[in-house]
């Protein structure tokens, strides 16, 4: 009887260990370990922690991460690289290092695609962008994952303080992108550092 | 899904019918006989079946983003399969996929796939044909359908063969058509190892015989597998790894590397007394045939960031003499490695490559930023006006010249 018991209830035990997702509403807040702080004009979902992401990443979601997602990383520093890698991974996104000229931040970006089996990667545009209060770099571009399903991104980069600051937004090409390219700029454009 | 080249070895393809499986035994150049002609059509329910579920993925494959769209070079693709089995082949779908892993497959119903990731690496005609002919070996002599039925005959493995070929057959676009095709693989290799051994075996004595009867140098099939291993060897020897050819085991359909490679090289002395004719390797020919894409290749490999594998590549290729393409390649590996001492590497590469009159524009971009770096701003400057005189609607005109007005 007592196994019975705690049979039915494990499936409410397993239900808690599982990482939940938690609302984040409209209005000032800080993002990526409170590296820095953004004003969204409405409501995203926080996507669960995992062990694909490194301590320093914080990724946002509107309609499920396989359709739309914003990633914060807030503060990488030098020697360190913007995924979770193994040191003799045969595949290595470049570990960032300050003096990394925008071509390389840009090579940092398209790399840690193609490492995930990503061949078709084009890059659209590389630009100067206003962000966290001075000049970085913006990385438009597009790519075909083996599933058929085109995405699109917008990423901005800067290196402040020998540290490396990014927000990507990375969607669906049919749709969910361009849905959230708005929002996407009111969070660039409100991004500031932590006092 | 980790798309990686160390998993060439251990398979990916469609149907048990997948270059990267290998052969359990010697070589032997027997007289083998195409089991399909032209207007060949499924026998049975087994083998509709199989038709079906790979029809369902041929859909995927032709309207995928992942396709290459060059058709001169398909065109000299099917052309190389003609030569090799001596006829038009109507009954074969030839689809060239952006995909930098090597491997090629070949599908029962006659779809054979191609990998811009194989043809970065092959360095003439016949390397090509050893690899095309070794897949038209598994359609010719109908493998795949033998090792389904084999599979079929085991009932413990009938539920998970069944709905490895519901999801291939009912599949609605989570996943891919490589995730479909290799739910199938995986369900044929895991179940009948030592049939497909026998398989891959038949498929290298098919594929070097017709590059016999073709007029094409034997040697080169396992020129492609000492190309292979001496690459990965490479990788491996960077990373501070150890060299892994990943075919012991229990699961895999294919032998050691080097066990093959050496058992194709003896076939092809074999062949060589045998016929005493001449043969060609085709160089010509396939760098006429590769030429326009050559760039793109190599930068499918040089951007996996795998960097004594791509040393080794564009070395390699540089043994015919160094090009303003290869050297910005090469430049590109020690960019992207960004070891110490890296920068000063990639900054000399990319000054060789500008010096040199094929040099493509995105080297003087690269020259630009490593001038940059060093402090050398002038000179810095002067590459990237370059840059944007060659490229001015280049992609990231807008960041290059953001660069120049500071």
């Amino acid at each position: 009887m007592k196994a019975r018991i705690l049979f039915a209830l494990m499936p409410m035990f397993l239900a808690g260990c599982i990482p939940t997702y938690t609302l984040k509403k409209a209005g000032p807040t800080t993002v990526a370990n409170g590296a820095f702080t953004v004003q969204p004009s409405s409501a995203w979902n926080v996507v669960p922690k995992d062990v694909s992401r490194t301590q320093w990443e914080e990724v946002w979601t509107q309609n499920g991460p396989l359709l739309d997602t914003v990633a914060f990383l807030g503060g990488l520093p030098e020697g360190k690289a913007v995924v979770v890698q193994k040191k003799k991974e045969e595949q290595r996104v470049p570990l960032f290092r300050a003096n990394m000229s925008p071509e390389d931040l840009a090579s940092m970006v398209e790399a840690s695609y193609r490492i995930r089996g990503v061949t078709v990667f084009n890059v659209e545009s590389v630009d100067p962008v206003e962000f966290l209060g001075g000049q970085g770099i913006r990385v438009r571009f597009n790519y075909a994952p083996s599933n058929g399903i085109t995405k699109k991104g917008d990423c901005v980069l800067r290196v402040i303080d020998k540290k490396l600051y990014v927000m990507k937004l990375e969607g669906v090409s049919s749709h969910y992108f361009n849905a959230v390219v708005p929002e996407f700029d009111l969070l660039v454009s409100t991004a500031a550092l932590q006092k | 899904m980790k798309g990686s080249r160390r998993h060439f070895l251990i398979g990916g393809g469609a149907c048990a019918a997948c270059l990267s499986s290998m052969a359990g035994a010697r070589v032997l150049p027997t007289n083998l006989e195409s089991l399909v002609d032209t207007n060949y059509e499924p026998l049975d329910a087994d083998e509709r079946g199989m038709w079906q579920s790979c029809e369902r993925i041929e859909e995927m494959i032709r309207t995928s983003p992942q396709r290459f769209d060059a058709p001169a070079l398909h065109d000299y693709t099917r052309g190389v399969v003609e030569r090799l089995v001596g006829r038009e082949t109507p009954d074969l779908r030839i689809y060239l996929m952006r995909d930098s892993m090597f491997n090629a497959s070949m599908y029962p119903t006659g779809m054979m796939i191609v990998n811009t990731g194989f043809m970065a690496r092959v360095r003439n005609e016949a390397q090509y044909a050893a690899v095309l002919g070794h897949e038209a070996g598994h359609f010719f002599r109908k493998h795949s359908i033998a090792g389904y039925r084999s599979i079929r005959r085991k009932s413990s493995t009938m539920a998970f063969i069944g709905a490895a070929a519901n999801a291939a057959a009912g599949y609605s676009g989570q996943g891919s058509w490589i995730d479909a095709a290799n739910v199938i693989n995986q369900a044929l290799v895991l179940s009948v190892f030592q049939f497909s051994r026998a398989h891959e075996a038949e498929a290298d004595a098919y594929g070097i015989q017709l590059m016999s009867r073709a007029g094409y140098s034997t040697t080169a099939a396992s020129q492609v597998w000492s190309q292979l291993i001496a690459e990965r060897k490479a990788s491996a020897k960077q990373r501070g790894a150890k060299y892994n050819d990943r075919s012991e085991s229990a699961f895999s359909t294919h032998p050691p590397s080097e066990d093959r490679m050496q058992d194709l090289a003896d076939t092809a002395d074999h062949l060589t007394t045998v016929s005493g004719a001449a043969s060609a390797d085709g160089r010509d020919e396939w760098l006429a045939a590769i030429q326009p894409h050559r760039a793109m290749l190599l930068e499918e490999q040089i951007k996996l960031n795998d960097p004594g594998a791509s040393l080794y590549l564009v070395e390699s290729l540089a043994q015919d003499g160094w090009t303003g393409v290869l050297r910005y390649n090469e430049g590109e590996i020690y960019r992207l490695r960004n070891a110490a001492g890296d920068d000063v590497k990639a900054a000399d590469a990319f000054a060789a490559s500008t010096a040199l009159p094929d040099a493509p524009a995105e080297a003087w971009r690269a020259h630009g930023f490593a001038l940059l770096k060093a402090g050398k701003t002038p000179e810095g400057r002067e590459a990237l006006n370059q840059y944007l005189t060659m490229k001015p609607d280049a992609r990231d005109a807008g960041i290059v010249r953001y660069t120049l007005n500071q």
